[in-house]
């Protein structure tokens, strides 16, 4: 498609904005009135917001070169402003997303218009198809120059060309050396898990957020490089969600815990460093004020749609109603992934065993659910919290012994014949007691969580399949008891909270 | 600039002399480190994309203590000292217990210069050690970490870029 060809399809799609605005209108109104960022690896191709951002993208590169809000200009805010490898690194980005993502849904008459993110972790870490095939999100199309020099990024002039060096079908994954997987769910997590700020911004800065950068960039030794390897790296349309991934990693771990304290203590002024909507600079931004994302008109579709409803709801409610309603957004809605009918009997003498074919399971495990914490007891607000998503598997139990010196061990994937009551396969134990209807109790149900001993498993590298399989194997619980109880295990559903 | 995590931080961290990896280990241009001391920037070994520096960090159980159940992390500063332009590359970053054999070598991190490196400007990187790991190190000659250099470009190629090990340390959060 050529050039003019697209901007007739742009004009277009512009005359009839009712196909975007009910799509992205649905998606404010189920992120409680504010823009909802999306996963960009989760898109069809056809979604909405390919098209939007190529027209966002278009009505920039044709601006007046005098308005502050074109796509060179916009480059050159990062390149004049941003701090690298400083304690506010996401804080002035935060902002400068904010705004870029104004500016989009300004020129293109979509005021709902959110900026995805890009989730390394999903389909090795591809550039989705559409950053190659529809030309305006392509930075070869636009073969825009950067040549230009600012103090603020280093003394040298920038000249990075409209390339990219991680070619459609290759991942960011595919680019790490042999073995490694330092953009996978499991190793974004322990970024995550980081305890101090100082520790998590450094990680998240210097590893994905760097090497994201780099390997965008990088083009064959004497090859000018790509655009994304250096300072006028937002030239590249794909930058643009690279930091929004950033941004939702960090809004992430702030709401994780109350220790999280991302207020940093030399707080940084940005006056004028942006533009809004309208193209007029931004006479008032700082560091500290881009910690709280009630500041902003956007949250990530990874905090749980019942979350996102509430906090509108929440915000002027008595305090005994903001009370109840975060207690009630608490209990999250499963997620079921998983389930199998079987009939296996087990005893003293005989484990049984079942097999879920658990879809999404490195997904659920590696992701998290967002929800208002509060406590009776609270005296501030309830807050946003995040915390790793559980994976529990409920156990079908029929023709169980009512009171039984027997105790029945869990195991997770445990290789064959493996007892060991520790280590990575063993999640627990459960007994049968006390039932008041003769020796057999009616049908049960038993709620395990496995969540460590997957996670261990990942860790370990034992983890090869999303197939789950549960065995039970009783053992007596005291010496001399008797082996003739058994029981079945007719069913296993696995689930995520 | 030169970028020194805080002295407060630190904990008991030398750099030691190291003795030759065996062949195909990617040891290479190693001049050894001199101990310093806490958190002291060596002259020392050069990363490239065929040699990797190597690093000696003394761990203490108190280090795995102050862990708790947690990871610990470890500081790494490094210095680009030959860098020349279109030549992007991935720092891979391996660690073992000192008295393991090389080929129980783990990746703990791989990192990258944004903006791109100059030579001198110092970068500080965190990086997560399994606790595994530094309990293991405790009882076993330390941590020894190795740094290598890989192209960033697919069918690149690094026929100059290195760096060196400017300083290695165990953080308490």
């Amino acid at each position: 498609m050529q050039r003019r060809d697209f901007m007739k399809l742009s004009a277009a799609a512009l005359a009839a904005p009712y196909i975007v605005t009910g799509v992205s209108g649905a998606a404010r109104a189920a992120g409680g009135g504010k823009r909802v960022r999306r996963d960009v690896m989760k898109m069809d191709a056809s979604d909405p917001f390919f098209r939007q951002y190529a027209q966002a993208v278009a009505a920039m590169h044709n601006l007046r070169k005098d308005d502050t809000r074109t796509w060179r200009n916009q480059a050159l805010i990062h390149l004049h402003h941003c701090p690298h490898h400083k304690e506010d690194f996401v804080h002035w980005h935060r902002w400068y997303l904010n705004y870029f993502e104004q500016i989009c849904g300004e020129l293109i008459g979509e005021p709902d218009f959110a900026l995805p993110y890009w989730n390394w972790s999903e389909n090795g870490g591809r550039i989705p198809d559409p950053f190659y095939d529809l030309e305006p999100l392509n930075v070869v199309f636009w073969n825009d120059k950067s040549d230009a020099q600012s103090d603020n990024w280093g003394p040298d002039e920038v000249v990075t060309v409209g390339v990219r060096g991680l070619t459609k079908g290759v991942g960011l994954q595919d680019r790490e050396a042999p073995g490694q997987d330092f953009f996978s769910y499991e190793k974004i997590r322990t970024i995550l898990e980081s305890p101090t700020f100082e520790i998590f911004t450094n990680q998240l800065e210097r590893q994905p957020h760097d090497k994201g950068h780099v390997i965008v960039g990088a083009m064959p030794q004497g090859q000018p490089q790509g655009h994304m390897g250096d300072g006028m790296s937002p030239l590249d349309p794909i930058f643009w969600l690279h930091h929004c991934n950033i941004d939702r990693l960090w809004a992430q771990w702030e709401a994780a815990s109350p220790e999280h304290r991302t207020v940093i203590s030399r707080n940084y002024d940005y006056s004028n460093n942006f533009v809004d909507a309208k193209g007029n600079p931004v006479p008032v931004a700082d560091a500290n004020s881009a910690v709280d994302l009630k500041n902003f008109d956007y949250i990530y579709d990874t905090m749980q749609a019942s979350a996102v409803e509430l906090a509108g709801v929440l915000e002027g409610a008595p305090r005994g109603e903001q009370l109840l309603l975060a207690a009630s957004a608490v209990s999250a809605v499963p997620q079921v992934l998983g389930s199998v009918a079987v009939k296996d009997r087990a005893s003293l003498t005989e484990a049984a065993t079942a097999t879920v074919a658990a879809g999404n399971l490195t997904d659920a495990m590696f992701s998290s659910r967002v929800f208002w914490a509060a406590s009776p007891l609270a005296v501030t607000s309830p807050r946003l919290a995040v915390a790793n998503r559980r994976i529990y598997a409920t156990l079908g139990i029929t023709d169980a012994p009512g009171t039984s010196p027997m105790l029945v061990n869990v195991y997770v994937n445990r290789p064959k014949d493996t007892t060991v009551t520790g280590g990575p396969y063993f999640t627990g134990s459960f007994a049968f007691f006390a039932s008041a209807k003769g020796h057999h109790a009616a049908d049960q149900k038993v709620i395990i969580d496995i969540t460590g001993a997957l996670h261990e498993q990942a860790q370990a590298g034992l983890l090869t399949s999303s197939d789950v399989t549960i065995d039970l194997v009783p053992v007596p619980a005291v010496e001399g008891a008797r082996t003739d109880d058994s029981f079945v295990l007719s069913k296993v559903d696995l689930e995520a909270i | 600039m030169v970028v020194m995590p805080p002295v407060a931080a630190l904990v008991a961290v030398f750099l030691t002399v190291l003795a030759p990896a065996p062949p195909g280990a990617g040891e290479g241009a190693g001049t050894a480190f001199a101990a310093e001391g806490a958190g002291a920037a060596a002259t020392g070994a050069e990363a490239t994309g065929t040699a990797a520096a190597r690093a000696t960090v003394a761990v203490t159980a108190a280090d795995a203590d102050a862990a708790g159940r947690g990871d610990g992390y470890l500081t790494l500063l490094l210095e680009p000292v030959r860098t020349v332009p279109r030549e992007p590359y991935l720092v891979v970053i391996e660690a073992r217990p000192g008295n393991a054999p090389e080929a129980e070598a783990e990746p703990i991190g791989s990192v990258a210069f944004h903006p791109p490196p100059r030579d001198g400007d110092v970068g500080e990187f965190i990086l997560t050690v399994p606790r595994r790991l530094l309990l293991r190190a405790a009882d076993d000659g330390g941590l020894v970490v190795s740094v290598r250099l890989m192209p960033a470009a697919e069918g690149g190629r690094l026929t100059t870029s290195a760096l060196r090990i400017a300083g290695a340390s165990l953080r308490r959060p």
